[in-house]
């Protein structure tokens, strides 16, 4: 079957292979309920907290720092919601960046008497610190803001920003869903500057979907969002998805063992896209930004986005217009709205991430299907004007 | 005979070698996003979760539309207790009945919800574990306006 060549790994990713066989077991000869007292539930509960102890050492944590849940979409809404329920109403800060878990689950606080507030950033994507001290000026309860972005690929100093709102009493998290493999995250670094949770996934660093974590600072306390059986020190409660967490737990490790040389690589695969982009006249977003390696997340104006990624698709390549959670919506990406794009040259945006297994000739082969099919569509317009 | 004889199957289960061979594919070669509208790594993956809506309605005779995935059915149980009685309270009132043999994971959220100003009843169990019906009627008056 013709396979076309994957290019949205921010969306997720394949399993890497040895993943896959690190799980196998979990789903054949392993089974128990890591709760039951017997041998079969023992073994299960061994390789849970072998699994937590990869993840924690991935990300610089301590394993007690380490709850599993089933997404990064819940980990972000067991901070948020868990932190508001144990604390009383007052401001909650957000990036005007973040994903939609971490926005839907804010808008839905702001409906039981907290306050929201919209940290601005400038068309680089990053916060000015004058909108950063005006921010912490309100006294936020809670802050999040994530250290990468899922569309643009813009990274924050997460830790500077901690460090400034060291100040008020604010609870801190940062959603490192898209950070984690391609740049070193390093839970106690950020704790110390004041960070309170992060939160982590599987499925975009080639683990399996259904596993991820919060790393929480234990000082904080959270009230959970699920209750029933106590596991995940009470914070998340639920039979644990065993061959998942055992795969999460393989992911982090390797992908982060990769990051420096993979680093270099997929920087190298950009840039070679992006010149190809500069010359076929495309603009790409962030640029003035750090940025992830392995995103790239452009415009051609007067082109729609739905329009390119479906003949890229049928030219043989999966890219992404927007962000994947977003896809079903037609409003233009809220990110770029944020960053001061107008909403014409927004809805061309078009997502290219890279991972594992693509190589030069590929972004090659894109260049040539983007070239080709803005210049029909370029025709067809001026046929049509 | 090799011990030990795995007889907790109350726990869980085993997966179904069957079940295991549907499940691998969607780990490694069709790992789309259910999400993604824009290539066929999304489409195939999404129709694959809607594949498997339609047969676990089947099995318990529900229609594919009332079929919402949760993590577990620690979450499920969670999330139809909190979810309605939140949703519920200030139309149908803050009265949730429950019986004292349920799971923990009812139990405890039915204690999260009086925490949070609902009022609880937890029926008894006849002898045979069984909901003593008189009972369940007379908590049941106490619920002025739900549907019957």
């Amino acid at each position: 079957m013709f396979r076309p060549i994957y290019l949205d790994h921010n969306a997720t990713t394949p399993v890497d292979p040895a993943v896959l066989e690190a799980m196998l077991p979990w789903l054949g000869e392993r089974w128990g309920n890591p709760s039951s007292r017997h041998e079969y539930g023992r073994e299960a509960r061994r390789a849970v907290d072998d699994a937590r102890q990869r993840v924690a050492v991935a990300v610089g944590a301590h394993p007690t720092e380490i709850v599993f849940t089933s997404g990064g979409s819940e980990a972000n809404n067991l901070f948020l919601k868990g932190a508001a329920a144990s604390r009383r109403p007052g401001v909650i800060a957000i990036g005007a960046c973040e994903h939609p878990s971490v926005r839907r689950a804010a808008a839905q606080l702001s409906g039981q008497g907290w306050r929201l507030q919209e940290i601005a950033v400038e068309p680089d994507g990053q916060f000015r610190s004058t909108a950063w001290k005006e921010c912490l000026l309100a006294r936020p309860t809670l802050i999040s803001v994530m250290v990468a972005n899922n569309e643009t690929g813009v990274v924050q100093d997460i830790a500077a920003l901690a460090a400034e709102a060291q100040s008020t009493s604010a609870w801190f998290h940062t959603d490192g869903v898209q950070a984690l493999g391609k740049l070193p995250l390093d839970f106690r670094t950020l704790n110390r500057a004041g960070v309170h949770g992060m939160t982590v996934s599987g499925h975009k660093i080639g683990g399996p979907k259904g596993a991820a974590a919060l790393v929480l600072d234990k000082r904080v306390e959270l009230q959970p969002l699920v209750a029933g059986g106590g596991q995940e020190r009470d914070l998340r409660s639920g039979t644990e998805n065993v061959a998942a967490i055992v795969g999460l737990g393989l992911a982090c490790e390797r992908a982060v063992a990769r990051i420096a040389s993979e680093a270099v690589r997929l920087s190298e695969l950009r840039e070679r896209l992006e010149r190809g982009l500069a010359h076929l006249g495309a603009t790409v977003f962030g640029t003035a930004s750090e940025r992830l390696p392995n995103t790239s997340f452009f415009a051609f104006s007067g082109i729609d986005g739905e329009t390119l990624v479906g003949k890229l698709d049928r030219a043989g390549y999966a890219v992404a217009s927007g962000s994947a959670c977003s896809s079903a919506d037609p409003e233009p990406s809220h990110v770029l709205a944020a960053m001061g794009v107008s909403a014409d040259l927004a809805r061309g945006a078009v997502r290219v991430s890279f991972g594992r297994n693509n190589a030069a000739e590929e972004i090659d082969g894109l260049l040539s299907a983007l070239g080709a099919t803005v210049g029909s569509l370029r025709g067809l317009t001026a046929v049509a004007a | 005979m090799k011990l030990p004889i795995y007889l907790d199957y109350s726990a869980t289960t085993p997966v179904d070698p069957r079940v295991a061979d549907k499940m691998i594919p969607y780990l490694v070669e069709k790992f789309g996003n259910p999400a993604s509208r824009s290539h066929s790594f999304g489409w195939e993956a999404e129709a694959a979760v809607e594949e498997a809506r339609a047969q676990v309605a089947a099995l318990v005779n529900a229609d594919p539309k009332e079929i919402v995935w949760t993590s577990g059915a620690t979450e499920s149980n969670n999330l139809a207790i909190k979810g309605a009685a939140s949703f519920y309270a200030s139309t149908k009132g803050k009265h949730i009945i429950t019986v004292k043999t349920e799971h923990k994971a009812v139990l405890d959220t039915v204690r999260e919800m009086e925490r949070q100003g609902f009022e609880a009843t937890y029926l008894d169990v006849l002898e045979n574990g069984l909901v003593d019906l008189d009972a369940f009627k007379a908590a049941l008056g106490r619920i002025p306006c739900w549907p019957r």
